[in-house]
């Protein structure tokens, strides 16, 4: 009884909130132009994606923009044709010059448009990468609707690094490569024998969460970025597989690093926000996020997206978590750079890639 | 003295005579007419009797034990004996019979054969001699209505003949007239929160005749509104006035009376939905409403968010809010007052009194301070359980969350002389929240005034007020992964005010105020200090804010003519910003930024760094119709040198205040009203049309990306807006009866413009858009049902268009993820909101003389369970989300989308 009255108390007060999916009538306006652009020292790296924007609720395929003029130009240097590759993706073959700036400039349906000035950062560098044990806590809604709290071992990595008067901000990526194992059963009588060869089979997951950043902290005089999360892998490797016959072995993560500017920096931040912007006690006012490209024939004209210029450096590590937080963990930087593709597997032989605790 | 002629056989005799009064027909004309005369002054009833029994022969019997506490306190002149017993024993457990043309027989009620229950039942008031019946066809009553329970005046009590129509009220002194044919009738007498009285008469001629009316058997104490000789004058408009019984009829949330919920019943009045602090008065943000409580303002005026207001509605006294037509004594705001007096304490006898509520609780102690019963004093207090019933939860969510407040008030309540009263209040609130999150708000206000009234005269009141009032909030902001970087987050604000009016009364015709106010403000923008030792975190500090804000005003309210009434004021506001401070000057060419900066001006310590002042014109007037009712109009300009910085549309505890500067100007509002008011069936009903319209200079827009927290120079992220509003608000109601309520409804627009130079201070294209407070329609239906005396039944139905929003239009890809494209600002709106509450309330006993009295209120808000949005946002969520999980998609949340019960115990001892 007394149970049910506390309950009751607590319905009334915190649990009558709710959230329903909603679709309000929205005004159909005309497409606008979205420049996607990052170069970096990595000329893989190197190229700018036009395109359009699309209604709210539209389930069209994305309008790429093709047969534009595009090009990057170093001020007070050389100007480089950027070459469409494939619709809407163009592509340049230099690379740009640390403490160098440089413009973009798009010709496209009778109008220019133009960047602002981005500086070319220095090569970014992380001093230090380790692991930290956490519990993860994570609310799934049960059938009946309730959240629920879920508590996830896991393997945070983090990393530290420099902040330098030219390089304050970074920002990271990655891909955890799990490696798997299955080893066949031997066959049933009559056919009784030694078992099949083993297969060995990796899956990759991406960071596909808001952009992960690091710069100085609010109010901190700190010349270090301290413990920064990059990204936590459970120590239950089955969680990320699809069958419980394969066997997690050990992870590969690539993690990429790019020194970005300031305003890139609070650009991405201001995505972030967007990501994030669920509803919230406050309802905040919501921020339109502009980039630094504007329309030079019609400034009324609003471009959106974001020209970048980034300084890139990648590291590949090998860990083996154990399954808890009292065994050991092997950790081991990579210098074998691969090209590993997004999952499969071989029989009998490991790819070429494959790391264990022994190589 | 004992009569013996009782004392000996008392049962024997009453049944005799009992029997003779009921069964027998009885000319007593002669000792009924009998006319007393005598001023009577604590004289016991006994004594009283014995005097009537010298004078005129007549005898009384009684039993001494019925009538030993009754003392007698009139005058009469001439009035026939029928009438003295009938004032002496109305409403008393005792009554009368004549009985053989000399003698009274004075008995309890219900001894005659009438069950006790009946007790209450009137008996007939004769006015006027006897002699004259038949003599008049129409007479004049006079009178006054009373509180039963300590003789004072009631203001405002309808005195209603349901057989002609005719009704009157009273003024301010508790008086009426009333003119009526001659005869029999029955009135009824009602004033809020008392049990109606009907009462027969029997009208002879010209005469007198006092009601006494009792507090219904509630426990929410009454708070009555008053006309107030320093406040609002004969042609007031635009106010709104709620009292107790409004506030503790209507069902809300966890059945707490609440004093700013119900206002936002009233036409013109709104809020944002549940979870939002304060109120919004025609259009206006919240900052734009000055809260005072006993001439102190409140800069917080919510607990929990939202849930709860800070006044604890025991401690309320009169509740007074004017939208418009504001007197020239107050300014600072340019939307509206509400100027909240807090009760000064009972003085006949300590009380305590209070509420058991779901999630909090409240008690109440007042009564004389000395022997004398003119001092007094009243101590109150609110808590919450609500951390308890979070940790009583499986929910780790909530058992890792705090959310509690508290509030004390009190009141001493000083009679230095007959004439002269000192009241002096305080107040402490404080806040605690924290959602499962890595931070701790702590928030709440410390305020106290004392306001000191000396009646130099008949003609002329001084009355000083001292108001201090205080704020804070803090934020205490851990980083789980490095205790260096924890640190808190400190603002705040402080205030400190003298205000003096000198009221000089000459007639009843004629009233003139004058007065100052000076004003000091210190505000605490922000300040950084590190948790931990040893911290990344640099200790960092905003410049705090000093400034000082003078008021000086008159207003003259007079009758122009028996049919107009005006009342003209006029109020000068200054404003200085004060150093110590460094104004950086900008180029004007350049929008005001980081960039545009050219130099800096320094100014020492109480140097004005930045001097605004303005004529404030008040006008109100009035035109009485010959129809009945009147039309009123007003005019008004306020300055409002202090404002809240907040980029939210709803207000958080978070948000801080702003005084006006060298960069950021003072808002400046006019405001003309017209009304027509009308009392139909002599103030059984009241209703009244009124259009405002509203011209705003200098609000506060934000830029995109506007950082607001810690920031040196606000003004670089802040854009100067003008705006316009206007409205048509309905009101009518009905103040008696088993059935009364009312309706309202508001028809109202307020818009925005950023007409500004520089692209950057630019928002819709230089285009007129709607404010987040413009809800065109907005209707409130009040309805409260007396089904016997001990039940009651409430309800209310509340309809109003959805608040304007900003919602994404477009989308596009931005390196692998979804970003959106907003929609130009508050292009779009939320569905409309409408939800109806009701309530069932249960008097315990109707016995007054009861010590202990305890009432149950059962209600549900919310009933249909409408889930109203409160907010209206998009996100990627796979797991709810049953379309395109790659896609966007909009929600919208509801904080109440339930049914919400509660239950309600109010007692009083």
């Amino acid at each position: 009884m007394r149970k049910g009255f506390i309950y009751l108390a607590l319905f009334g007060t915190l649990f009558v909130s709710c959230e329903e999916y909603y679709k309000p009538y929205l005004e159909i306006v005309p497409g606008t132009l979205v420049v996607e652009s990052r170069l970096t020292n990595d000329s893989l790296q190197n190229f700018v994606r036009l395109s359009k924007t699309r209604d709210f609720y539209s389930s069209n395929a994305v309008e790429w923009i093709t047969g534009a003029k595009v090009e990057l130009i170093q001020i007070f240097g050389v100007t480089t044709k950027g070459i469409e590759v494939k619709p809407g993706y163009y592509t340049f073959q230099d690379k740009p010059v640390v403490g160098k700036s440089y413009i973009l400039w798009i010709s496209y349906n009778k109008n220019i448009y133009e960047s602002e000035p981005v500086v070319m950062p220095p090569l970014p560098k992380i001093d230090s990468l380790y692991t930290i044990h956490r519990i993860e806590k994570e609310y799934r809604t049960n059938g009946y609707g309730t959240p629920e709290l879920f508590d996830t071992p896991v393997r945070e990595i983090n990393i530290d690094a420099t902040i330098s008067h030219k390089l304050e901000y970074y920002r990271f990526t990655w891909r955890a490569i799990i490696q798997w194992e299955y080893f066949p059963p031997p066959p049933p009588p009559p056919n009784a024998g030694p078992p099949g060869p083993p297969t060995y089979g990796w899956r990759s997951i991406y960071d596909n969460a808001s952009f992960n950043m690091a710069g100085p902290k609010d109010f901190s005089t700190s010349d270090k970025v301290q413990k920064h999360p990059v990204l936590s892998l459970a120590y239950n490797g089955q969680s990320y597989l699809d069958s419980a016959t394969q066997i997690p072995a050990n992870w590969i993560v690539i993690v990429d690093q790019y020194g970005i500017t300031k305003n890139s920096f609070d650009y991405h931040e201001k995505l972030n926000k967007q990501f994030s912007a669920e509803g919230s006690l406050f309802d905040p006012v919501l921020t339109q996020v502009y980039g630094n490209i504007h329309c030079k024939n019609d400034p009324s004209k609003i471009v959106l997206g974001f020209f970048d210029v980034n300084s890139y450096r990648q590291y590949r590590y090998y860990f083996n978590f154990g399954t808890g937080p009292d065994n050991q963990v092997i950790q081991r930087r990579l210098n074998r750079y691969f090209d590993i593709p997004d999952y499969g597997d071989t029989i009998g032989i490991h790819p070429e890639f494959w790391e264990d605790n022994y190589y | 003295m004992k009569n013996p002629l009782i004392s000996s056989s008392l049962k024997v005799i009453f049944a005799f005579s009992l029997l003779l009064l009921l069964h027998l027909p009885i000319s007593a004309q002669d000792i009924q007419e009998k006319k007393i005369n005598g001023k009577f002054q604590k004289v016991s009833l006994q004594e009283f009797f014995n005097t009537i029994e010298k004078e005129h022969h007549i005898r009384f019997y009684y039993r001494s034990e019925w009538i030993k506490t009754y003392v007698v306190n009139q005058e009469f002149k001439e009035m026939p004996l029928i009438q003295v017993l009938n004032l002496l024993f109305e409403r008393q457990p005792l009554s009368f019979r004549f009985f053989q043309n000399n003698s009274v027989v004075i008995f309890p009620k219900g001894t005659d054969g009438k069950n006790l229950t009946d007790s209450d039942s009137p008996q007939i008031m004769v006015i006027g001699d006897p002699l004259n019946v038949g003599r008049y066809s129409t007479a004049k009553i006079k009178g006054k209505v009373l509180d039963g329970k300590n003789n004072e005046p009631l203001t405002g009590a309808i005195i209603f003949h349901p057989q002609t129509g005719i009704g009157t009220n009273t003024n301010s002194s508790g008086k009426y007239e009333i003119d009526l044919p001659t005869g029999d009738h029955t009135l009824q007498v009602s004033f809020m929160g008392y049990e109606v009285l009907s009462q027969k008469i029997k009208l002879i001629e010209n005469g007198t005749a006092d009601f006494e009316l009792f507090e219904e058997s509630h426990n929410l104490e009454e708070v009555t509104i008053k006309g107030d000789d320093n406040k609002a004058s004969k042609a007031q408009m635009s106010m709104v006035k709620v009292n107790a019984r409004m506030m503790r009829e209507l069902p809300v949330l966890m059945g707490e009376a609440d004093v700013i919920k119900s206002m936002i019943m009233m036409p013109g009045v709104q809020s944002t939905g549940e979870m939002s602090s304060g109120f919004n008065v025609r259009g206006g943000n919240t900052d734009q409403n000055l809260v005072l409580m006993d001439g102190a303002p409140v800069f917080n005026t919510s607990h929990l968010f939202g849930f709860f207001s800070m006044i604890n509605p025991d401690a309320v006294k009169d509740v007074t809010l004017f939208k418009g037509g504001i007197p020239a004594s107050f300014g600072e705001r340019v939307s509206s007052i509400m100027d909240i007096q807090l009760k000064e304490g009972n003085t006949e006898n300590i009380r305590f009194y209070g509420g058991i509520g779901l999630i909090t609780s409240r008690f109440t102690l007042e009564g004389p301070f000395v022997k004398k019963k003119k001092s007094t004093f009243l101590i109150g207090g609110r808590s919450t359980y609500s951390d308890w019933l979070m940790r009583q939860s499986k929910s780790a969510q909530f058992m890792n969350s705090v959310a509690h407040f508290y509030d004390v008030n009190g009141t001493l309540n000083l009679a230095l002389g007959t004439n002269n009263n000192l009241k002096l209040i305080g107040y402490v609130g404080n806040d605690v929240f924290n959602l499962n999150s890595n931070s701790l708000y702590t928030y709440g206000n410390i305020i106290g005034s004392a306001t000191w009234k000396v009646n130099i005269s008949k003609t002329l009141i001084s009355n000083l007020n001292l108001a201090y009032s205080k704020y804070n909030f803090q934020l205490d902001q851990k980083d789980p992964s490095l205790k260096e970087d924890d640190y808190t987050l400190f603002t705040g604000l402080e205030y400190g005010s003298m205000k003096y009016i000198l009221s000089w009364l000459p007639n009843e015709k004629h009233r003139i105020n004058a007065g100052f106010q000076t004003i000091g403000y210190k505000v605490f923008p922000g300040e950084i200090v590190p948790t931990n030792n040893p911290t990344n975190v640099i200790p960092e500090k905003v410049a705090n804010e000093q400034s000082a804000e003078l008021g000086a005003f008159i207003d003259d309210d007079f009758d122009l003519s028996a049919s107009t009434a005006l009342s003209i004021g006029i109020r000068y506001a200054r404003f200085m910003s004060l150093g110590p401070t460094t104004v950086l000057n900008y180029d004007p060419k350049q929008t005001i930024n980081s960039g545009s900066v050219i130099d800096s001006t320094v100014f020492g310590s109480g140097e004005t760094a930045k001097m605004y002042h303005g004529i404030e014109p008040r006008l109100a007037l009035k035109f009485d119709l010959q129809s009945g009712g009147s039309v009123r109009l007003s005019y008004q300009r306020i300055h409002q040198f202090m404002n809240q910085i907040s980029n939210t549309s709803v207000i958080s505890p978070a948000d801080f205040w702003k005084s006006a500067d060298a960069h950021i100007s003072p808002l400046v509002s006019d405001q003309f009203a017209v009304g027509l008011f009308k009392t139909p069936q002599k103030g059984l009903f009241e209703t009244s049309v009124e259009v405002y319209y509203k011209n705003l200079q200098n609000l506060m827009e934000y830029k995109n990306g506007a950082v607001l927290v810690m920031n040196h120079h606000i003004e670089a992220d802040i854009i100067n807006a003008d705006g316009y509003a206007y409205g048509l608000e309905l009101y009518l109601r009905k103040n008696a009866g088993r059935l009364n309520g009312w309706v309202s409804y508001t028809y109202s627009r307020t818009m925005r413009q950023t007409d500004n130079f520089f692209s950057e201070e630019v928002i819709n294209a230089r285009k007129y858009y709607p404010s987040v407070y413009d809800k065109p329609h907005d209707l409130a239906t009040v309805l409260n049902y007396q089904i016997s005396r001990r039940w009651r039944f409430s309800g209310n139905f509340v309809l109003s268009s959805g608040r304007p929003i900003t919602l994404p239009e477009q989308k596009y890809t931005f390196e692998g993820r979804q970003v959106v494209f907003y929609s130009d600002r508050n292009k779009y709106r939320m569905p409309p909101y409408h939800r109806v509450d009701v309530s069932i309330t249960i008097d315990e006993n109707l016995r007054r003389k009861r010590m202990w009295k305890g009432s149950w209120t059962f209600s549900v808000y919310n009933l249909y369970g409408r889930k109203n949005p409160y907010s209206v946002f998009y996100r990627k969520d796979p797991s709810i989300q049953q379309t395109d999980k790659n896609q966007y998609a909009i929600y919208k949340l509801s904080v109440i989308g339930v049914p919400v019960p509660s239950i309600t115990y109010n007692f009083k001892f």
